[in-house]
């Protein structure tokens, strides 16, 4: 009878959004079963908010998990490569400071304990290993007052609901510009990078001229893009801001000269709709994004 | 190679303990699990010693693609004799096998009857129906058939008597040119065991 109640609460909570919050997404990888993928995205919050493979002819996956940095898209091709076909089209999302470290805690670090090779787990630690293991076994038997909390919470918001108010998009851009110099460390965006940034941007480029090799030994097609941002956040990184940070980054980074596509400043994208915030689209706009690069990849 | 021989040792370690486990002085084939990314050259940099030595017979490796054993050719000096992976009529892997066939490496294929548990494409399990009851066999029997003629060796495995026999039971009849061709006709690239997830990088 306890099993039996266990294995019911742990069907209702593997239902619910908060839980697939608590993983940040990853459940997509526990049961992967899709083979020979046409394309596939890697990236952190912004591509996973800006691809949306859903109704288009190709056999595609969003692969991106947010938070996530630049080694760890590594580290998931590495790990899933094998559910590529031949020739297929890895796109390696970009967001404005890939090319910086940020840092992150044991717990932005659990998810991936549950999908990924112990070997590239960064900062491995078997107490952490077994930890995710047996939330992602039994979450209710391993957090049950967290489970308990969140999931009434999230019953009671179905019940009592509330339309979320219109996104203030220069509200929202300004504060991902605050939130982005504090998490790194960045006084002035205009000016040039310090010498911790600049140690920074050398291991990123290191790790995205690997990427890329790795993909083309392996005949796979690495294509580096920037999904659109909103007008309200595109004005406030500037042409000095995106040289430091971003182009001389893909430039130093791309040796192999594979394709570069830059969607930041493209006005097809200008509409509120196409967004759910200044820095991440909305399915529709994922969906319009999706079909948009597709097309220009050739690939559709 | 590294500076301690860490991995080496570990390699001739694995090696005296099969063979006391065996209770022999020599091993027939020693075979390097998955090919993997940071210790691939050192592993065979051993298992060539080990071979030279003549405490193995044969050497070779699972799981490599042709660009693995290029990057081999460039340091080795025993060239691989055997590659194993995983191959059925879902997942050929045509090109790997005609490398692996142009470089006199022979093909040994593991969990051969693995794709029997996935869903295929509409016609391979009617198919393979079809052939077994043309020549009398199991479907299981047609694929590791399917295996011998392509000039591989199967290794399926099991724990049943009835089936261990049955599957030694495949050299009394053969598949025709057409029917070897309409089950490759099958292939789909379908990996039943992801290999990157067991070895990530490989």
């Amino acid at each position: 009878m306890k099993n039996l109640v266990e294995r019911v609460c742990n069907k209702i909570i593997r239902r619910t959004q908060w839980y697939d919050r608590y993983w940040n997404g990853v459940q997509k990888f526990w049961y992967l079963n899709r083979f020979n993928l046409d394309v596939v995205n890697l990236g952190s919050n912004s591509g996973k908010y800006a691809f949306d493979y859903e109704g288009l002819p190709v056999s595609g996956m969003n692969w991106a998990i947010g938070p996530q940095s630049l080694v760890h898209d590594f580290n998931i091709l590495k790990n899933y490569f094998s559910y590529l076909k031949a020739g297929a089209t890895v796109i390696i999302s970009l967001c404005p400071f890939s090319s910086l470290a940020s840092k992150y805690t044991k717990m932005t670090n659990l998810k991936y304990y549950t999908f990924l090779h112990p070997a590239t787990i960064l900062d491995f630690d078997e107490k952490e290993r077994i930890k995710a293991l047996k939330i992602k076994q039994s979450p209710i038997r391993e957090m049950p007052l967290f489970c308990i909390k969140h999931t009434v919470k999230e019953v009671v918001k179905y019940f009592v609901h509330k339309p979320s108010p219109a996104c203030d998009m220069e509200k929202n851009a300004a504060t991902f510009i605050d939130s982005w110099k504090k998490q790194f460390g960045i006084e002035d965006l205009d000016a040039p990078l310090s010498g911790q940034h600049c140690k920074e941007q050398e291991n990123r480029i290191q790790v995205l001229k690997e990427m890329i090799v790795f993909c083309r030994e392996r005949d796979l097609k690495p294509v580096l893009v920037i999904p659109p941002v909103h007008p309200s956040l595109r004005k406030r990184l500037s042409a000095h801001c995106r040289e430091n940070y971003i182009y001389s980054f893909v430039r130093k980074a791309n040796v192999q000269h594979v394709p570069f596509l830059d969607y930041m400043d493209d006005e097809r994208f200008n509409d509120d709709k196409c967004f759910l915030n200044s820095f991440f689209m909305s399915k529709e706009g994922a969906k319009m994004f999706t079909k948009t690069i597709l097309e220009d990849l050739k690939i559709s | 190679m590294q500076g301690d021989g860490a991995v080496r040792r570990v390699v001739r370690q694995k090696t005296a303990h099969t063979l006391k486990a065996l209770g022999t002085d020599y091993l027939d084939l020693l075979l390097m699990h998955w090919p993997y990314p940071d210790y691939f050259e050192e592993i065979w940099f051993e298992m060539e010693n080990l071979y030279k030595e003549g405490l193995v017979k044969a050497i070779g490796v699972c799981n490599c693609r042709e660009r693995h054993f290029e990057k081999l050719r460039k340091s080795c000096s025993v060239f691989p004799m055997v590659n194993q992976f995983e191959s059925s009529p879902l997942n050929t892997k045509q090109p790997l096998a005609d490398y692996c066939r142009a470089n006199g490496i022979h093909v040994m294929i593991y969990s051969p009857l693995m794709n029997l548990r996935l869903k295929a494409e509409t016609g391979y399990r009617e198919s393979l129906e079809k052939l077994a009851g043309k020549y009398r066999k199991a479907i299981a029997q047609i694929i590791l058939r399917f295996d011998v003629q392509r000039g591989f060796t199967p290794i399926p495995k099991s724990a049943h008597k009835e089936r261990l026999q049955s599957n030694i039971d495949i050299f009394d009849f053969e598949l025709t040119k057409e029917e070897m061709k309409s089950l490759s006709g099958f292939n789909e690239d379908r990996q039943t065991l992801p290999e990157s997830k067991s070895c990530p990088g490989l």
